[in-house]
C-alpha cells in the first residue's frame, strides 16, 4: 500500500473533485496541470455532481489480485453529466441488466483489499443505478 | 526468433541472448556496436531491471552499448526504431533490436496483474479494470454505435489462428473452426476467449545496419527500412475524446508512410496488431484501410500472415519484434507454409502498446 499516493488522491476518490479550466471552462477529471481542451494551465478545483450515464461496460469474472472477492463485477466508462468520462465499477445492480445510457450515480465503496499484513483497505467511487421514485 | 510458448527451461537472459545470436548468424556474423532491448514486464515478473547489461553480456558482447526500451506491446518496435535512428544518425554502425519477454515464471493471475500495469494505475487499474476488460469496453461501444453483434470478430480471430497453423514458431498451431469459435467461453463480454491473445514467453531480434557494411553474400537477403514513426494517444480510455478512434495508430501510420514517400495502396503486405480482435477493427479504420464502422470486414485482406498475437501467442514486449521478423521472412520468401502468394516488395508493420495508446509503424521494402 503506497500511503502517500492514496492520500494524495483522496479528494478525487472520495468526492469526485476535478477541475474547471479558468481559460476555456472545460470540466476536467481526473485533475491535471494542463487543460486537455485548450492546453493552458488548469488549477481551479471543481466538484462533480456524481451523476452520469453508462457510456460502455463489460463484466470481469477473472479479477486481478485484490479484487477477487468482488468478482464477478461490472466495470464501465461513466459519462458524467458535466462532460468528462470516468472508469469505475458498477455496484448495487441487483437483477437489472447493465445497458449503455443507463443513468448512474456515484457512491463511496470499498475498492480493494490490501492482501498484505497491514490490512489497509482502499475506498473510492463506484457507480450505482439511479434510485427510482 | 525463438518459438513463442512456455519456455520453463529457459531464463529471460537465455531467451534474449539466443535470439540475438540467431539474428547475428542470419546477418553473416556481423559484430554489433549496440543492442537495444524491447521489454515490457521483466521488472515485475522476473524481478530484473538493467536488461542491457544482463542480456548483451550473456550474448557474448560485454563492452558494447545497450539499454532497454519500454512501450508495452510496442516495446520491440520501439527498440527497432531506436536501432534505425542510431544507424541512420551515423553514431552506430551495427545495431541489434531485440524484443524479449519472460511471462511464464509465475501463475496466470500474476502475469495478468503485471500486464494490467500498462493501463493508468491510479484511475483505471485501481478501479479494477484489466487490459482485456478495457478492450471489451471499447468493443461493446463499437457494437452499440454501429448496431452490430459480436459475430463481427469471428473472421479476424479465425484468420489469425488459421495463419498460425503454418508457423513453426507459433503457440497455437491446431487452428479453430467456426463451430469451436462460436462455442467459446466469454472472456469479457463481448470479447471471447479467442478474441483475446494469450501471454507467453518469446524473443526475436533483428540486425540493423547500412548496406555497405553487409557482407556481399548476404546482401540479397537485405530488407530496407523505408519509414518509421511512433505516436501516442491518451493512456486512459476515459481521457480519449473519441473512444472508437485509435488516433495514435492513425498518426503513426500516416507519418511512416509520408517518410517512406509511399501510400497504403503501394503496400503488398499488412501486419496489423491483433492483441484483441477489436484492435484490428479500430486499427483498420485508423490506418485508412476501412471506413468507420467497417473495420471488421477483413475477409479480402491478409493480416497477421503468420498468426499475429492471437495465433502466434503474445509475448508482450517481444510481439512487435516478431511482427518485424515475420515480415522480413515474408519479403525474403522464407515464410514456409505461411508464405503469401506474390513475394511482397513493400510491407506495412504496425504495433500497438496498451489499448492503442502507443503506435509504432514501420514501412519495409526491398
Amino acid at each position: 500500500m503506497e500511503a502517500p499516493r492514496h492520500w494524495r488522491l483522496k479528494k478525487q476518490r472520495y468526492s469526485l473533485t476535478g477541475e474547471v479550466c479558468p481559460h476555456c471552462s472545460a470540466k476536467i477529471f481526473p485533475p491535471r496541470d494542463v487543460c486537455p481542451e485548450c492546453g493552458q494551465e488548469a488549477k481551479t478545483a471543481f466538484q462533480f455532481s456524481g451523476k452520469g450515464e453508462v457510456f460502455s461496460y463489460t463484466a470481469i469474472t477473472d479479477a486481478p489480485a485484490g479484487y477477487q472477492d468482488q468478482a464477478p463485477y461490472a466495470i464501465a466508462l461513466v459519462k458524467l453529466n458535466e462532460g468528462p468520462i470516468v472508469t469505475a465499477q458498477l455496484t448495487d445492480l441487483g437483477t437489472e441488466p447493465v445497458r449503455i445510457g443507463m443513468p448512474v450515480e456515484m457512491v463511496t465503496r470499498r475498492i480493494k483489499d490490501d492482501g498484505n499484513e497491514r490490512g489497509v483497505i482502499l475506498y473510492g467511487y463506484k457507480f450505482r443505478p439511479v434510485m427510482q421514485g | 526468433m525463438l518459438p513463442v510458448g512456455e519456455h520453463w527451461d529457459l531464463s529471460l537472459r537465455t531467451l534474449g541472448a539466443r535470439a540475438v545470436r540467431k539474428a547475428l548468424a542470419d546477418s553473416g556474423n556481423l559484430q554489433p556496436d549496440a543492442i537495444y532491448i524491447g521489454n515490457g514486464l521483466a521488472n515485475i515478473l522476473s524481478h530484473q531491471a538493467n536488461l542491457g547489461a544482463l542480456i548483451s553480456d550473456e550474448a557474448g558482447f560485454p563492452g558494447i552499448e545497450s539499454c532497454t526500451f519500454e512501450a508495452a506491446g510496442a516495446s520491440g518496435a520501439a527498440a527497432f526504431r531506436a536501432a534505425c535512428m542510431a544507424v541512420q544518425s551515423g553514431l552506430v554502425d551495427i545495431a541489434i533490436a531485440l524484443g524479449v519477454e519472460k511471462i511464464t515464471e509465475c501463475d496466470g493471475s500474476t502475469a495478468q496483474a503485471a500486464q494490467d500495469l500498462i493501463l493508468n494505475y491510479e484511475f483505471e487499474g485501481t478501479n479494477g479494470l484489466t487490459v482485456s476488460a478495457g478492450a471489451a469496453i471499447i468493443a461493446q461501444r463499437y457494437l452499440s454505435e454501429y448496431h452490430l453483434d459480436r459475430s463481427v470478430f469471428q473472421n479476424i480471430a479465425l484468420q489469425s489462428y488459421q495463419h498460425a497453423q503454418g508457423n513453426p514458431y507459433a503457440m497455437y498451431r491446431n487452428g479453430i473452426t467456426e463451430a469451436i469459435y462460436q462455442k467459446q467461453p466469454m472472456k469479457n463480454h463481448p470479447l471471447g476467449l479467442f478474441d483475446v491473445s494469450s501471454l507467453a514467453d518469446g524473443a526475436a531480434a533483428l540486425v540493423v545496419t547500412r548496406e555497405e557494411l553487409i557482407p556481399e553474400e548476404s546482401r540479397d537477403d537485405m530488407i530496407r527500412v523505408l519509414g518509421s514513426a511512433n505516436a501516442i494517444a491518451p493512456l486512459s480510455l476515459h481521457d480519449r475524446h473519441q473512444l472508437l478512434q485509435y488516433r495514435a495508430a492513425s498518426q503513426s501510420a500516416a507519418s511512416a508512410l509520408r517518410k517512406a514517400g509511399l501510400s497504403l495502396s503501394n503496400m503488398d503486405l499488412l501486419e496489423i496488431w491483433d492483441a484483441h480482435a477489436i484492435d484490428v477493427v479500430l486499427a483498420m479504420e485508423a490506418i485508412g484501410l476501412a471506413i468507420e464502422g467497417e473495420g471488421w470486414q477483413t475477409d479480402m485482406t491478409t493480416l497477421s500472415s503468420m498468426g499475429g498475437c492471437l495465433g502466434r501467442g503474445n509475448p508482450l514486449g517481444a510481439s512487435s519484434a516478431y511482427q518485424l521478423v515475420e515480415t522480413v521472412l515474408q519479403m525474403r520468401g522464407e515464410a514456409g507454409a505461411c508464405q503469401i502468394g506474390n513475394l511482397p516488395k513493400t510491407a506495412f508493420v504496425q504495433s500497438l502498446g496498451g489499448l492503442g495508446s502507443t503506435a509504432i509503424t514501420h514501412i519495409l521494402g526491398h
